[in-house]
């Protein structure tokens, strides 16, 4: 699994400075942890990922297929992506809410029936399958939203900020269910949390001002720049200062 | 294509909704009574008028749907989705469908109503409902509009407000007729629906549809199938062009090719249009029993009496109904109205000229006075005992038939100039 990113701009109005300047980026291996300040680009850079968002310039590519090219429907479904935020409506159960989500997706009737129990075990979230939305805690919602994004068995999976505002007990569950699907496909997970990308992902890439400051492996990143306490955030710390 | 309900809140919002759409259209149907339990046209007519009332609320729940879809950020979900624009359209087809349904209770329940009442069903004008939920459409597709780009609660009852403005300014012509549903204010009787009337509005409604809805989310939009947009294009050329080119047929109405009368074989026989012959009975058992003593003097009636807007009302040996505001479409009419047609046994040309020298001023007194003898007759009013008829009115009414023969025989062959006030013998003398 290859995602490639070339020469991708991506403002948000006209003239002014792109959100991300991306010339060449290869994504082979994961999980990939996308860290930045805020407005760095993370969060552009996974819509872009996600075939929400098309960039101005530049192109990316799944195995070769462009995503925003004749064949986007079908590329795209091979793109899982859970974003930053987003509210189902309250009323909904959470297998109704996987319903919705394989409708918008396409899939077929039985073989939606299907996927709606595989990710609902997967996220844990079997035993509140008719529970509303409105009764879920944060963490829960956050599962369900990372159920939706498993829907169509995405060969890359895009997860922004899957942790961001969860107690440390719901961080833990969030995180120890993404470690073990992160195995299946190619995970980039984007987070403000350095120990969450330091204990999940195998790669990381740090994102300043829309642009790639640093690609490498986690272990290496923390080992070499992470001070004597080996510190992920300490890691990033001195990433940004060297920008 | 599968309504999607997931944004219209649960089962009870979404019943909520469907009697609140309900209840403006009864309400906007009944705002005039039951006038048009008289006629099916009318009855469907009522119903597609509903809508100026029925739209406004949906097109603000649509807003209120849409501002919600806004605020819970489910651009992404929607972007990332196989169909993109289904996603985006679909709680506005359901918002759509819920009005829909409701109109369509209100015509299914009105129009049966009118046919128990005993009026004459014309399937055949059905499609008349057609237009009206096109237009129900375009004022959805404005909510959807609205409560996209504000993204803000307190629009929404602007958004009803405002659509309610643009069918008033449809209705004082100020924009094209795309928001104008009706109803008439008339009784629909020997009219029909006009057809180009409706295919001009349903293209309007059609493209100012499309074209909203579009105009709501033009990123998804770079993301609807190739179908959609090519619809786009259409839809909104064909309505362009139809508001910038095309003149509007004046009106929604246009006179109905010859409709068939129902009669009633009594002596006289009476006749009604076939779309609006509710009182038909009433009428009959009235002048059956006013015209008896018209019978009693000697006087031939006509043949048989039928509404002015029927095609044989031209006939010589024909009489008039009188009919007066809404009495063709009640259940019953008074005894006054039946006398006063009694008094009309033919359709003179000087009833309707523009010259009102033609109808000589004694008419006037004379055909009260017939009307008054009627209802006198029938115990329905007392005489005068004043003025410079008392005399003949104190007369027996073997004395007075003289004069009602002669007055009947003159209005029947249209002689008005020979008419003369009633006066007693004694009067004549001196």
């Amino acid at each position: 699994m290859t995602v490639l990113i070339s020469g991708v701009r991506c403002t948000y109005h006209r003239d002014a400075i792109p959100a991300v300047s991306i010339d060449q980026l290869e994504l082979t291996a994961g999980p990939v942890g996308l860290v930045g300040v805020n407005g760095a680009g993370k969060s552009t850079l996974l819509r872009t990922l996600a075939g929400c968002r098309q960039p101005q310039e530049g192109s990316v590519s799944i195995d070769g297929a462009s995503l925003y090219g004749r064949r986007r429907r079908v590329v795209a479904q091979r793109v899982g992506y859970m974003p930053q935020e987003i509210q189902f409506p309250g009323e909904l159960s959470v297998t109704q809410v996987v319903d919705y989500a394989a409708w918008l997706r396409a899939l077929k009737p039985r073989h939606a029936a299907q996927r709606r129990a595989d990710v609902i075990v997967a996220v844990g979230l079997e035993d509140r399958a008719d529970q509303r939305v409105r009764a879920l805690s944060g963490g829960m919602r956050r599962r369900l939203a990372l159920a939706v994004a498993l829907l169509s068995e995405p060969a890359v999976l895009l997860l922004d900020e899957p942790t961001t505002g969860l107690d440390p007990e719901q961080r833990a569950g969030v995180r120890a269910i993404i470690g073990e699907i992160a195995g299946r496909c190619l995970t980039i997970m984007s987070s403000h949390v350095m120990e969450d990308v330091a204990s999940i992902t195998s790669n990381v890439i740090v994102l300043h001002g829309g642009r790639v400051l640093h690609q490498g492996e986690t272990d290496a990143f923390v080992r070499e720049r992470g001070g004597p306490t080996q510190s992920a955030e300490v890691a990033f710390l001195t990433t940004i200062a060297g920008a | 294509m599968a309504l999607r309900a997931e944004w219209l809140g649960d089962r009870r919002a979404r019943l909520i909704m469907f009697a609140a759409l309900l209840g403006v259209g009864t309400a906007s149907i009944m705002s005039r009574g039951t006038r048009w339990l008289g006629s099916w046209k009318l009855a469907i007519d009522e119903v597609g008028g509903s809508v100026f009332l029925v739209g406004p609320v949906a097109a603000a729940l649509t807003c209120a749907v849409y501002v919600r879809l806004q605020q819970a950020q489910v651009d992404e979900l929607l972007s990332q989705a196989a169909r993109p624009w289904r996603g985006w359209t679909a709680p506005a087809l359901g918002v759509w469908a819920l009005a829909s349904c409701a109109v369509g209770l209100l015509a299914v329940v009105t129009t049966v109503a009118a046919r128990i009442a005993g009026a004459t069903v014309y399937p055949q004008l059905s499609w008349v409902m057609l237009p009206a939920l096109l237009v129900l459409g375009a004022e959805v597709a404005l909510g959807a509009l609205v409560g996209t780009r504000s993204q803000r609660y307190w629009v929404v009852p602007w958004v009803g407000v405002g659509t309610f403005l643009l069918f008033l300014l449809t209705r004082f012509h100020v924009i094209p007729v795309v928001f104008d549903t009706g109803p008439t204010s008339g009784e629909l009787i020997g009219e029909t629906f006009d057809p180009p009337w409706f295919v001009y509005q349903s293209v309007a409604a059609i493209g100012v549809a499309t074209a909203a809805i579009s105009a709501s989310h033009t990123h998804l939009l770079q993301r609807s199938s190739v179908a959609w947009k090519a619809f786009l294009c259409l839809s909104a050329t064909a309505a362009l062009i139809t508001l910038a080119f095309i003149r509007p047929p004046v009106d929604r109405y246009r006179p109905a090719p010859t409709e068939a009368d129902v009669c009633y074989p009594e002596h006289p026989t009476v006749c009604m249009t076939e779309d609006g012959h509710r009182p038909l009975l009433d009428i009959v058992g009235k002048m059956v029993s006013l015209a008896r003593p018209l019978i009693e003097a000697g006087v031939r009636l006509p043949e048989r009496f039928v509404p002015i807007e029927s095609t044989s009302a031209a006939d010589p040996h024909t009489g008039i109904l009188s009919f007066q505001d809404d009495d063709q479409l009640a259940r019953s009419v008074d005894e006054e109205m039946a006398a006063e047609s009694l008094a009309t046994p033919r359709l003179c040309a000087a009833y309707s000229s523009d010259d009102p020298r033609v109808l000589p001023e004694v008419y006037f007194s004379v055909y009260n006075t017939l009307v008054l003898w009627l209802l006198v007759q029938a115990g329905d009013k007392s005489p005068p005992t004043d003025g410079s008829t008392a005399t003949w009115w104190a007369l027996a009414p073997e004395q007075q038939y003289a004069w009602v023969r002669t007055t009947y025989a003159a209005l029947s062959d249209c002689r008005l100039n020979d008419l003369v006030r009633p006066q007693a013998p004694e009067a004549r003398l001196r």
